[in-house]
């Protein structure tokens, strides 16, 4: 029997970490003199489309496996690992969601700037970027402390 | 020219969707947090409050771009938008993590 809930948690990391790839990536391509839009284009289509899994995959987790796991953490040693570091993850989630959701739309409707060497407009996305960037790297260590907090706890309780 | 005057609107209406968007999503957590009622009404329509909230936040969102596109007269360029941006997501952030903190 597959072990869903591993699964699933295992793909939205996954997907967040493919995100930050991608995102290290775009900002390398913005800093060029000369933009490649045609793969600044597609960069920000994989974005938009790695965070929208890790959101929908990280939703069924949350929503069908977690809430055994925020008992055990939230009777355990460290219980703030669900009540600030997972509260405030999966809220802010939602302003990264948007930002990756409109990176291909201002990219796809700016193209004529990027192509023109724009500086203002190239310095406005290679921001949203890094807020890509630095918000994956926050989320993604939130994610791992949560994971820590929850295996700790599950090991107490076994009696370890 | 008129290339341009599209372009200028486009990145407007996004700029402001997506800060309405997050503005929304950071006051709703707070809202919904302290006001029982209002977790009830998201956990009843939506099945999950979290759920609720996101289709929330992504219709806030396409609302505030359609009618910021559709109406809007004026038109902010790529370093304002910056600014708004980087601000609201600065703010958003902080309201959600102080909250959660302030609750401890």
């Amino acid at each position: 029997m597959l072990p869903l809930d591993e699964i699933m948690v295992g793909t939205h990391a996954f997907f967040g970490l493919l995100a930050l790839i991608c995102g290290v990536w775009l900002f390398a391509e913005l800093r060029k003199d000369q933009v490649d839009v045609r793969t600044v284009k597609l960069l920000s289509l994989a974005i938009a489309a790695v965070v929208w899994i890790a959101w929908l995959t990280g939703g069924f987790w949350y929503i069908q496996y977690y809430p055994i796991d925020k008992a055990v953490i939230n009777a355990g040693a460290m219980p703030y690992a669900h009540s600030v570091v997972m509260e405030t993850k999966e809220h802010i989630f939602y302003i990264g969601l948007l930002v990756a959701t409109t990176l291909p739309l201002y990219v796809y409707g700016l193209s004529n700037a990027l192509a023109t060497r724009d500086i203002g407009m190239k310095k406005f996305l290679i921001a949203l970027v890094v807020i890509v960037v630095v918000g994956g790297i926050a989320l993604e260590s939130m994610g791992g402390l949560i994971s820590i907090a929850a295996k700790y706890s599950w090991m107490v309780k076994a009696g370890g | 020219m008129a290339s341009f005057a599209k372009e200028r609107r486009l990145l407007s209406a996004l700029t402001i969707g997506l800060a309405a968007g997050v503005l929304f999503t950071s006051l709703l957590v707070v809202v919904k947090e302290t006001t029982p009622s209002v977790m009830q009404w998201l956990k009843t329509t939506f099945s999950h409050h979290w759920v609720g909230h996101g289709v929330l936040t992504l219709l806030v969102f396409a609302l505030a771009t359609i009618i910021t596109y559709t109406f809007a007269k004026w038109g902010i360029g790529p370093q304002r938008s910056l600014w708004v941006v980087t601000s609201v997501t600065v703010v958003g952030v902080l309201i959600v993590l102080g909250f959660f903190i302030s609750e401890l």
